[in-house]
């Protein structure tokens, strides 16, 4: 995705900025993005680790940022660092419960999300029990549809660049949309909600 | 009432959107850690070519430069002197007369021309390729 103007420098300059050392200008990006991957790795992996997640992002971008060519598509590489962070933090996780498979969790994902209380977000009940359905159907699909969904759906990038970003064709990006989506719809009309 | 897939899947979408897990809010120093292990990192800057090639490259220029001068140097091209001016002179002289003195020159036409005297000369029967 081609970078916007938002605050009045682009991401481009803002990128060049960060290229020679700037520190202040890390701190811009950060501000500028950490909402929008925070938001789709909590949808990827949950609540657990999150934090590191999101901080892991942003330390392989200072790290790699000397070798981005074009940073007027620092979004769609960022997108790209937050699905391999994504998919190594899952590796950990899978690694850690069979590590503690004493445990008594019977659902292989339920620690990725559990539900999050934030009293102080919304004391509406019903939406509550609807975030709660749909980051269920969320966790109900594998982890290439559910990237697919959270990216084009409720990320609403293009299918192209979600290509770009999953390294995939945009055929097969289509195709597993095509799927995520009717999955989704099943299980959110099982619920009772759709 | 039947729906088209595509309002099917902009229902879908938009109840997705509305009621979309929100993470949880950061940790309050998460930016600060951040910046400090940022600020602990070194510093890499976008690769350019480095200093070393650029003096070996200057380096290996300036040898060539120096090789190639010196030897111009050294053969530098002998000047003529009288005698060997006169030589030439005498040199040029006997080959001129020799290629004057040769018997004489046969003269090939041209296909252009031998069609040249073909059209000038109609009554013509015979002809030579060669002037006598």
């Amino acid at each position: 995705m081609l970078a916007d103007n938002q605050a009045g420098t682009s991401d481009r300059e803002v990128v060049l900025r960060c290229q020679q050392g700037d520190h202040t200008a890390f701190r811009q990006l950060y501000r500028r993005y950490q909402h929008k991957v925070r938001s789709t790795l909590y949808q990827l992996c949950g609540q657990e680790m999150l934090d590191d997640l999101v901080q892991e992002v942003f330390l392989r971008v200072w790290r790699g940022l000397s070798q981005l060519r074009q940073p007027e598509y620092f979004s769609t590489w960022l997108y790209r660092i937050s699905w391999n962070v994504a998919t190594d933090g899952r590796r950990q996780f899978a690694r850690h419960r069979l590590e503690r498979s004493s445990s008594t969790m019977t659902d292989d994902e339920t620690p990725l999300f559990e539900m999050s209380s934030r009293p102080q977000d919304t004391p509406d009940l019903m939406q509550l029990h609807y975030q709660d359905v749909v980051q269920r159907g969320l966790q109900s699909l594998s982890l290439e549809h559910r990237a697919v969904l959270v990216l084009h759906d409720l990320e609403d990038l293009p299918q192209k660049e979600i290509g770009k970003i999953l390294q995939i064709p945009t055929g097969t990006v289509k195709s597993r949309l095509y799927y995520a989506r009717n999955a989704m719809r099943q299980f959110l009309q099982q619920q009772g909600v759709l | 009432m039947t729906q088209f897939p595509h309002d099917d899947d902009e229902q879908l979408v938009n109840f997705l959107k509305q009621h979309r897990p929100l993470p949880p809010k950061a940790n309050h120093h998460l930016e600060e850690q951040l910046m400090e292990l940022i600020r602990r990192e070194p510093v890499s800057l976008p690769k350019q070519p480095s200093s070393i090639l650029w003096f070996l490259f200057s380096a290996i220029a300036a040898s060539l430069l120096l090789i190639f001068g010196s030897y111009r140097w050294f053969n530098a091209a002998p000047k003529m002197t009288a005698t060997s001016n006169q030589e030439l002179e005498a040199f040029l002289i006997e080959s001129w007369d020799t290629s004057i003195g040769e018997s004489t020159p046969i003269f090939q036409t041209t296909s252009l021309e031998s069609e040249w005297l073909i059209m000038a000369e109609p009554q013509s029967t015979t002809y030579s390729y060669s002037h006598p």
